[in-house]
């Protein structure tokens, strides 16, 4: 029997994210296991920790890579179901949960009763997760985050707010575009300039919108309007990759009925 | 002295078996190793590890087909099984097969620090210790 294309694509780049990861996973899990060791001078120890951090953006890096591609190359399969918001803000944000006690940041959260809308879960969550990585990074020590769901018409806002190092006016019109990088962040903080050009991708294929206020050492606020009727289903070859780190519960079988 | 508790690291890349098992080691346990599915499932029931981390792709047999072939073991059906893979979080028909294996969890190796994931092991090991009557 033959199989299908669309099933050889699938496994295809499933295979391919799965090899990609794994080579990194070696030298960072050796890393770490270098470091667990005394007798390294401090000179040797640092080298050890910028290598492990580079590993790691070079895992984000890939994970961004392939869903870019997939994405510009129309490949991408569209799942829409219903969600809950809160759900989903709650399991990114506990992920970052190390780095905001590390660097005191104060977490303020709101949420509507009831943030249910039919969109596809993993778009929304790679669209927060950078959103989050960016407000984390970007926010210096003791400063503040918030994220505000709030009702709209025929939809819901998410508004995350950071009191971070802000986006210099003059590259406002730059945001969204591919390997942006503020200037007053180049070469003081680390990134590869893809996040939000991805998360305008994903949040047009939502059907959303993404706009953002920003003041220069004052801070950054994205908000993004997302229907509550998103997309339709869109049987693709591939998925998007989510930088999880537990699988907390299957994906859906099936999308549900529309709520009346 | 108490006896130590085994955990069976069954995965493909040597590199990764090894050092997981030397941390594993430092942390105070012993550890067995397997380097694909059928020599997990061999292994496992000869040894009655206390839990096991299972990656799933891996040559011979896969992890969710060694889990399957686990679970119709009349020990291997309540073995305890965390799920370590580098496939993506929502590869969804490989995950939908495997959650009527009942692992106790999946977690992406990538995102995983070995020490997070020894705190993992000791949490799954102390809910599923009986209690002293």
């Amino acid at each position: 029997m033959r199989w299908p294309k669309r099933h050889i694509q699938d496994d295809f780049t499933s295979l391919t994210a799965h090899q990609l990861r794994t080579l990194p996973n070696i030298i960072g899990w050796d890393i770490e296991s270098l470091l667990m060791q005394q007798g390294f001078t401090p000179r040797q120890r640092r080298v050890l920790e910028n290598i492990a951090e580079t590993n790691t953006r070079m895992v984000d890096l890939i994970d961004t890579m392939l869903n870019i591609s997939r994405i510009e190359v129309g490949t991408v399969s569209v799942t829409p179901e219903m969600i809950d918001i809160r759900t989903v803000i709650k399991e990114e944000l506990s992920q970052f949960q190390p780095v905001i006690t590390q660097k005191k940041i104060r977490v303020a959260t709101t949420y509507p009763q009831g943030c249910w809308l039919q969109t596809d879960v993993s778009f929304l969550r790679v669209i927060i997760q950078n959103l989050l990585s960016n407000a984390v990074k970007y926010t210096p020590e003791g400063g503040r985050l918030s994220i505000k769901v709030a009702s709209a018409k025929k939809g819901f806002t998410i508004e995350i707010t950071d009191s971070g190092l802000g986006i210099p006016r003059h590259q406002h019109s730059k945001v969204f575009t591919r390997l942006f990088r503020a200037d007053n962040v180049s070469g003081t903080v680390t990134g590869n300039g893809l996040g939000l050009y991805l998360v305008k991708l994903l949040v047009s294929y939502l059907h959303g919108k993404i706009h953002f206020t920003s003041e220069e050492d004052h801070g950054t606020s994205f908000t993004i309007f997302l229907p509550l009727k998103g997309p339709r289903r869109k049987l693709g070859a591939t998925k998007l990759t989510i930088a999880e780190k537990i699988i907390t519960s299957p994906p859906a079988k099936s999308v549900p009925k529309k709520n009346k | 002295m108490a006896t130590k508790q085994t955990i069976l690291i069954v995965e493909d890349e040597a590199g990764l078996r090894s050092v997981l098992g030397d941390i594993l080691r430092d942390a105070g346990y012993q550890v067995l190793e397997a380097a694909n599915g059928r020599e997990g499932v061999d292994t496992a029931v000869k040894n009655r590890p206390d839990l096991i981390l299972l990656d799933l792709l891996m040559p011979v047999m896969g992890g969710g087909d060694a889990l399957k072939k686990l679970r119709k073991d009349t020990w291997g059906k309540k073995v305890p099984v965390m799920i370590l893979t580098n496939l993506s979080a929502n590869d969804e028909q490989l995950i939908m097969s495997m959650v009527e294996e009942r692992p106790v969890c999946y977690l992406i190796k990538s995102s995983w620090q070995m020490r997070d994931i020894v705190k993992k092991v000791q949490e799954t090991l102390n809910e599923l210790k009986p209690v002293a009557a």
